[in-house]
């Protein structure tokens, strides 16, 4: 059988053969004939391994296509990781919060969160020694577990700077990757932190400016200023924390308003934090309040005496009281199983210029119960004390107000007892004393010279010029005179509230504030300090009243901010004040509901009152 | 008829495109040594990889030079002797071997770490052709048995290294040659049963065997972790069309055995799909051209050694490919002329010159022009 299938095959070669005979002219050499005919017997077997030969390379010629169609497929189709591959950078970055001076407090910059994908690290003991090269602070064992772990995302370091980053890019570590993330950077640290506020995990504000001007903010339009002037307010800061140190205070705060615009040029409260690190704030003392509190605007504690220039104006303007209407505050007034007393009280019948003068708790009751509740309660919140300070920041805590308003609250709410504000509203109220009884809402926005600012008429002016020139008088006959600064003519009034202690008062729990504005004649500047709990010093003779702490701060505060501020120095006069103030009594012309921005009016003035 | 050209020098009858080939598949392996060299060598030389690398080729060339120059009996003996020699030292392997990445492949022989199934297998090819094609021309030898009995014993010392794409590969190679040869198809059933159960009874028995296999059918993540597969097809896959640009592939500094099973994907993240496709088209021409010589060849012998030593290179490039690729899972099988590798480099310019000899011009070697349309 398989030699009849053999011979066959020959058969068939052989007919092939001669179907096509060799070309005349190729003539096969002797010895190529030899070998074709040694092979004859197995020409069959070769044809058919030709045949099979075929059939394999034409098997492989296909392994080669889909190879060639699969390296297409991988190198095309396929998706290369990227070293930059988590990176989401939004659109639009968060736009930067400056000073009035375009000062950067706030920007927003690249954060670089390194990490590895435990699948692309080949050697993990050389990318943790390299890795710890870069960054010694690294645990190499902690690094390890993580770099061998089955994990894809091994965190690694946070927050990393451009330049360590850079660094360890050039590592060229395999597996190591980096993703970027916006976030927002403090570079002024702990200055106007209050202010500023600070931004969450998201970039979204929680506090502060942040928050306040969210939208703004997250449009990244522009940058956002503030009233603040850096400068300013860093003084501020400076000596309000040395003050504070000095007088072992448990918190401070400082207000600093322009007269007309309402624009806050500093805002200070301590203890203080770095926004940048705004996670790690915590409190030093157990008593003390927590760094992120702003005593300047969250809290409505009682600010004393400081209310009685506001309660006279409230007489005065509701034509119930004179500058010299006589109080009785010979005896305490007992009310309601209450005694109202004086600190160090003249004991003696008192004009309405010597309560304020000798800051006379009786006196200011009495007058209260000459001023009435309702003209008085009316002029309070007409001068928006009882409501949250309407600034933008959103730390504007509401007042502490009393359930009821009868005659014990009308009397104790006249000289700053029983009801509590913000040092900001305060400072905001005392604002419409300066501006000629225009009431102007403080900002933290810078207003642009030449805007017009919205304001509401509180109180005539001459009102406002009479109490003023009580307030500066004030200042110069002060025991300390502390905060008479040569030049600055000016006005002002303490406040020292025994702290509610156990629905008692403590003598040794003041709240201690001190409000300025200056210069007298033509104010510009509302200066509010308040020191929480200061303790008495050798220099204060033991006495911790605000007149030895917040007066003297606050007077080495406009001091040092006279040269910031740009203020004219004026002569000191001694004719000044009575001339000023008996020229406040007539009637003058000044814009009531607006006032010009950058220069608010002038108090009209009598020529005798500027040399 | 000169006399020139009746003698049989060095250079004449050489087939060129086979040669040009070569040496440019040689020149790609020093390029992207290069490349793949500072990624696995030490900090001391970045270079040591390429500097062997060149010397490798140096001395392939010079092998392949003598080797093409051995007349179709001088093909026969070398061959034999290598076969011998190789089935002696893989027998040694197993008795005094390195061992590496887990299996007994190596013999160090001063400083030098021989792998003789390398040189196995182009010997093992033309040595089998040639018992094919004797016992065809009735000589008194069961070659097809003799042939069986030497591929059992090559195919067994492999296994016990083992080394199982090694024996994959000259066991397909083997069985081509044996159907080509003229196996009816009975037999061929049988052996391709008989292949089957063999693959089937490795994958149970041979544990790394059935891990690598496992691995490449559970499609990267689903176990096991990361293989070397994925970071290649990463490479690949990073490289793109145009290619990273030369040094400046990522992946391949993770890529373990960068420049020697994997050097495909180091090559197509830095040079791109053009030259991964160059390279796969160079070895389908290298391929092609063996293949279509030895299909014109009159000597049966020449013929199935010839077309069995392009089925070597053929497979062993497009295994490589496959696995650089995840078409196949990973074999160990080196790039053929392009891998780093002494022992392979030394032993396919050995198998490069048998196949430069064997299809080298010789007067009546080739079917004349005319009988050739006859056979097409």
């Amino acid at each position: 059988m398989k030699q009849l299938r053999r011979l066959l095959r020959q058969v068939k070669v052989i007919t092939t053969r001669q179907q096509t005979p060799p070309a005349p002219d190729e003539a096969a050499p002797a010895r190529a004939t030899r070998r074709i005919h040694l092979s004859a017997q197995g020409a069959g077997a070769q044809d058919r391994q030709r045949r099979r030969l075929r059939v394999i390379g034409l098997v492989f010629a296909f392994g080669f296509l889909i190879t060639a169609g699969r390296a297409v497929e991988v190198a095309l189709v396929g998706h290369a990781p990227e070293e930059a591959r988590v990176v989401s950078v939004p659109e639009v970055r968060r736009a930067m919060l400056v000073d009035r001076d375009g000062e950067i407090l706030a920007a927003t910059m690249d954060f670089h969160t390194v990490f590895a994908d435990p699948y692309y690290v080949w050697d993990p003991v050389e990318v943790a020694d390299q890795l710890i090269t870069v960054l010694p602070d690294l645990n190499r064992e902690r690094l390890l577990r993580r770099l061998q772990s089955d994990t894809r995302y091994a965190p690694i370091a946070e927050g990393v700077s451009p330049r360590t980053r850079q660094a360890l890019h050039m590592l060229g570590l395999p597996g190591v990757f980096f993703r970027s993330e916006p976030g927002r950077v403090y570079p002024k640290q702990t200055a106007a932190a209050h202010v500023i506020g600070y931004v969450g995990d998201d970039n979204q504000g929680l506090a502060g400016a942040e928050l306040a001007f969210e939208a703004e903010l997250a449009e990244g339009a522009a940058p956002v200023a503030l009233s603040i002037d850096l400068t300013a307010q860093h003084r501020v800061e400076s000596i309000l924390r040395r003050r504070m140190a000095e007088f072992q205070a448990a918190g401070a705060a400082a207000v600093l308003m322009r007269v007309g615009t309402g624009e806050i040029i500093a805002m200070a409260s301590l203890p203080d934090y770095d926004p940048n690190l705004w996670r790690d704030a915590r409190r030093l003392r157990s008593d003390a309040q927590h760094p992120h509190f702003n005593l300047a605007s969250s809290g409505a504690p009682e600010l004393g005496s400081v209310f009685k220039p506001l309660a006279l104006a409230a007489g005065l303007e509701a034509d119930l009281v004179s500058l010299d209407d006589v109080f009785d505050a010979s005896r305490p007034v007992r009310i309601g199983g209450h005694t109202i007393n004086d600190y160090r009280g003249e004991n003696r019948p008192l004009t309405a210029r010597e309560v304020i003068l000798y800051s006379s708790n009786i006196g200011s009751a009495r007058m209260s119960d000459v001023i009435t509740t309702d003209v008085l309660t009316d002029f309070y919140r007409s001068l928006r004390l009882f409501e949250a300070a309407p600034i933008e920041l959103p730390e504007s805590a509401p007042p502490q107000l009393p359930d009821r308003w009868g005659r014990i609250q009308t009397m104790t709410a006249s000289y700053g007892h029983g009801f509590g504000v913000s040092p900001l509203a305060l400072t905001a109220a005392y604002g419409a004393l300066a501006n000629g009884g225009v009431y102007v809402p403080p900002t933290i926005r810078p207003v642009a010279p030449g805007e017009q600012v919205a304001g509401e008429p509180v109180m005539r002016p001459h009102v406002a010029a009479q109490v003023l020139g009580v307030l500066r008088e004030n200042v110069v006959r002060s025991q300390t005179g502390s905060a008479d600064i040569p030049g600055l003519v000016v006005a002002g009034k303490t406040g020292t509230a025994e702290s509610a202690y156990n629905g008692g008062y403590s003598q040794d729990d003041r709240f201690n504030t001190f409000v300025a504005v200056f210069p007298f004649d033509d104010p510009q500047y509302v200066l509010t300090v308040s020191l929480d709990r200061p303790r008495p010093t050798a220099d204060t003779h033991g006495y911790a009243t605000a007149g030895w702490t917040a007066m003297p701060t606050a007077g080495e505060i406009m001091a040092d901010l006279a040269g910031v501020l740009n203020l004219e120095r004026r002569e000191v006069d001694p004719e000044a004040r009575l001339s000023t103030v008996a020229a406040l009594f007539a009637p003058r012309e000044r814009a009531t509901a607006t006032v010009p921005a950058e220069e608010p009016a002038p108090l009209p003035v009598e020529e005798g009152a500027q040399p | 008829m000169t006399r020139s050209s009746r003698q049989i020098s060095l250079w004449s009858g050489l087939d060129r495109s086979i040669l040009a080939t070569i040496l440019f598949l040689m020149m790609v392996g020093i390029v992207l040594a290069f490349a793949a060299s500072p990624a696995v060598s030490s900090a001391d030389d970045p270079w040591f990889f390429l500097k062997r690398q060149v010397a490798f080729a140096t001395a392939g060339l010079a092998v392949l030079a003598i080797t093409s120059a051995l007349n179709i009996t001088g093909v026969r003996r070398m061959s034999g002797l290598a076969l011998l020699f190789s089935l002696i030292m893989l027998a040694l392997v197993l008795l005094v071997g390195a061992e590496l990445n887990g299996a007994q492949r190596w013999i160090l022989i001063g400083g030098f770490s021989l792998q003789p199934s390398e040189i196995l297998k182009p010997a093992f090819v033309v040595f089998v052709a040639w018992l094919f094609s004797e016992e065809d021309k009735g000589a008194p030898v069961p070659g097809r048995i003799a042939a069986f009995i030497i591929f059992t014993l090559a195919a067994g010392l492999l296994l016990l290294q083992p080394d199982f794409g090694q024996t994959v590969l000259i066991a397909l190679t083997f069985g081509a040659m044996m159907w080509a040869g003229g196996l009816s198809w009975t037999y061929t059933a049988i052996l391709a049963g008989l292949g089957a159960a063999g693959a089937t009874g490795a994958y149970f028995t041979l544990p790394h065997v059935r891990a690598r296999i496992e691995s490449f059918l559970s499609d990267g993540d689903a176990g096991g972790g990361r293989t070397q597969t994925d970071i290649a097809i990463d490479a690949i896959a990073n490289g793109g069309f145009w290619g990273t640009g030369p040094g400046e592939g990522q992946i391949k500094h993770i890529l373990p055995m960068a420049n020697t099973d994997y050097v495909f994907s180091v090559a197509a993240e830095e040079f791109g799909l053009i030259v991964s496709l160059t390279i796969i088209g160079l070895y389908g021409l290298l391929f092609a051209r063996a293949w279509m010589l030895a299909l014109r060849l009159e000597d049966p012998f020449s013929q199935l050694a010839a077309s069995g030593l392009a089925l070597l290179f053929g497979l062993q490039a497009l295994v490589n490919i496959a696995v650089n690729l995840d078409i196949a899972p990973p074999t160990g099988m080196t790039l053929p002329f392009i891998s780093y590798g002494g022992s392979s480099m030394l032993a396919l310019c050995f198998s490069a010159g048998l196949l430069l000899a064997l299809t080298r011009k010789r007067p009546g070697a080739y079917a004349p022009p005319s009988s050739r349309k006859a056979l097409a």
